[in-house]
């Protein structure tokens, strides 16, 4: 029950403070650009070439006409990379900065278990997350349909559930790496650095492709372009599920046996 | 949500047994032992350092000892943490907040923790917020001040009605008005609470404390009732104040047998006796005979503070002499 309280806390911290509005602002912002930038970015660069009299003589570029796939394409990347240092942001001082400033002492010492503190954080931003993550869809799909007249919404929410279960692998990781320090900019770091080790192990080949959570952004990539169907997905879509679970049950255990 | 547990059971609210604490090669808790009687307000004195708030988090569950063992009562403070965490109410040296709160609205989330609801937890709030003085005070508690904080502080303690409370220098923030009230609330307390109560203002536990343990170094230097402690550690001192200089005088009372120490300031001299009986019959006599005038004669009662420093400065004067040894 007092898990309940705390979970209910943590929704309103991200109502007061502002996050509410914030984080689906920054994907809202994205699903503009992508669509946009996807159309108008090859007309600007003719442009940009036409005017340039010595690059016309040497050099020929055709740029093919932008399609929805350009600009979904678009959307996974900015998510890739502005999506997920946003999650990190969000993810970076949930514990460490509450062992910090030393807010936790006072609610530790009630009777609510540590355990219930981690979940009801990741359960909070999680749902933060995906609702931002899922108006950032609705977005993109909008200005794609208005801007290229027609947007097939099933590849854009396929690739994207792929891109969130990957992102909240990335939240639990955090969230564990704050448990485990008091600094959150240390937690942010090792995040990151989780994020990459994961993308290069999934470059690595022989099954990880497939299998390894950061296969996933290729996945998305290429159930987009429509070379591969979302049941691809579901390999690494089940490990990474494993594997948040795992992160944020250790995360749970560590503050258990943790000095605060 | 007060547990019956005090009253079934004659156990002591905190017993202490060889309790060690090091942090890498810091001793903070080098065998403490210590004992606290139900009802009492206990004062828990040292100096900086000298392993105070490090005992009284052991206490509240938010670190763990290297060694010996802990009970608040009757439960194993380090395995029976939630019985202890229903009992208690703790309040940290620097309380901190979610600053986006109320002060309501923090109290209605610390009563819900502990499973209040409905007009049980809107009639504790509303008391505490009006103890605390923090009636009409909307705003957030990032715009409080410290004083503010420590207050609310202390209400977020009292949330659950708790049979034992940690303090940790619960006054240290206050201004007079804010301390006094504090004092009131702990004073309200006794007999029917276990407070356990750091600090280092001696005045604050002269005025609620039944009984006191002074450490230092993570060592205890001396328990019991503040009666007992005086009566233990009481040194004679009688102070002389003279409309003349005192230096005769001192000279002549350092032939007395029964002084063993005189030191001077001025025309203020100050005695220490080993026989008070005797120097109360004869020291006027003396002081008389050297034909000085006479301003104040006081035989002074041994404070606390006096105590205090007494203890600390023996034992460091103790170690200090061992070190010596040591290395001859």
């Amino acid at each position: 029950m007092s898990g309940y309280v705390f979970f209910k806390k943590e929704v309103k911290a991200i109502f007061k403070t502002y996050r509410i509005w914030l984080i689906p602002l920054i994907f809202v912002f994205f699903g503009i650009l992508s669509p946009v930038s996807a159309k108008f970015l090859p007309a600007i660069l003719k442009a940009a070439m036409q005017a340039d009299t010595t690059q016309k003589m040497f050099l020929q570029i055709k740029i093919p006409e932008p399609t929805q796939t350009d600009a979904y394409l678009q959307w996974l990347k900015n998510l890739s990379q502005f999506g997920m240092l946003t999650l990190i942001l969000i993810s970076m001082g949930l514990v460490a900065e509450e062992k910090a400033r030393g807010t936790l002492a006072l609610i530790v010492t009630k009777p609510v278990s540590r355990t219930s503190i981690v979940i009801s954080k990741f359960l909070a931003q999680t749902g933060l997350f995906t609702m931002s993550a899922a108006i950032g869809v609705g977005t993109c799909y909008l200005y794609t349909f208005l801007l290229f007249d027609k947007a097939s919404l099933r590849p854009l929410i396929f690739s994207s559930i792929a891109f969130v279960v990957y992102g909240l692998l990335i939240l639990a990781v955090t969230l564990f790496f704050s448990t485990l320090m008091r600094n959150q900019l240390g937690a942010a770091g090792l995040g990151l650095l989780s994020y990459f080790a994961f993308s290069i192990i999934a470059g690595i080949g022989h099954g990880l492709d497939r299998y390894s959570p950061g296969a996933l952004s290729g996945i998305a990539s290429k159930i987009i372009s429509g070379s591969q169907a979302f049941a691809k997905a579901y390999p690494a879509i089940g490990i990474s599920v494993a594997l948040s679970i795992v992160m944020v049950v250790v995360a749970a255990l560590v503050l258990e046996r943790q000095e605060i | 949500m007060s547990t019956s547990n005090m009253s079934e059971t004659n156990v002591d609210a905190v017993e202490i047994r060889d309790l060690t604490k090091v942090y890498g090669s810091v001793k903070a808790l080098d065998g403490l032992s210590l004992d606290v009687a139900k009802g009492t307000v206990f004062g828990f004195l040292g100096p900086n350092g000298a392993g105070k708030t490090t005992t009284t988090r052991i206490l509240a569950g938010l670190a763990h000892p290297t060694g010996g063992s802990v009970k608040v009562l009757g439960y194993d403070a380090t395995k029976d943490g939630t019985q202890v965490k229903l009992s208690m109410g703790y309040l940290p040296d620097v309380p901190a907040f979610y600053e986006w709160m109320s002060a309501k609205d923090y109290l209605n989330f610390a009563g819900e923790l502990f499973g209040l609801r409905g007009p049980e937890l809107k009639k504790r709030v509303e008391s505490l917020i009006d103890t605390a003085g923090l009636n009409g005070v909307n705003r957030p508690i990032g715009g409080f001040s410290r004083g503010m904080k420590q207050r609310l502080g202390i209400a977020q303690a009292f949330i659950n009605d708790p049979d034992i409370l940690f303090l940790d220098e619960p006054t240290s923030a206050l201004d007079p008005i804010g301390r006094k009230e504090v004092l009131d609330m702990i004073e309200s307390l006794s007999k029917r609470k276990t407070v356990f109560f750091s600090t280092h203002i001696l005045a604050d536990v002269e005025r609620v404390c039944d009984s006191v343990a002074i450490i230092d170094k993570g060592r205890l230097i001396a328990q019991g009732s503040l009666d007992e402690l005086k009566d233990r550690y009481t040194r004679p001192i009688f102070t002389i104040e003279l409309d003349a200089n005192a230096v005769p005088l001192a000279k002549r009372l350092n032939t007395v047998p029964w002084v063993t120490s005189v030191s001077s300031d001025k025309n203020i001299l100050t005695v220490d006796v080993s026989d008070v009986k005797t120097a109360q019959i004869e020291l006027a006599g003396i002081i008389s005979s050297t034909g000085l005038p006479l301003r104040q004669l006081e035989l002074k009662e041994t404070t606390l503070e006096d105590i205090f420093v007494d203890l600390i400065q023996e034992k460091s004067t103790k170690s200090l002499k061992k070190i010596k040894h040591g290395k001859a």
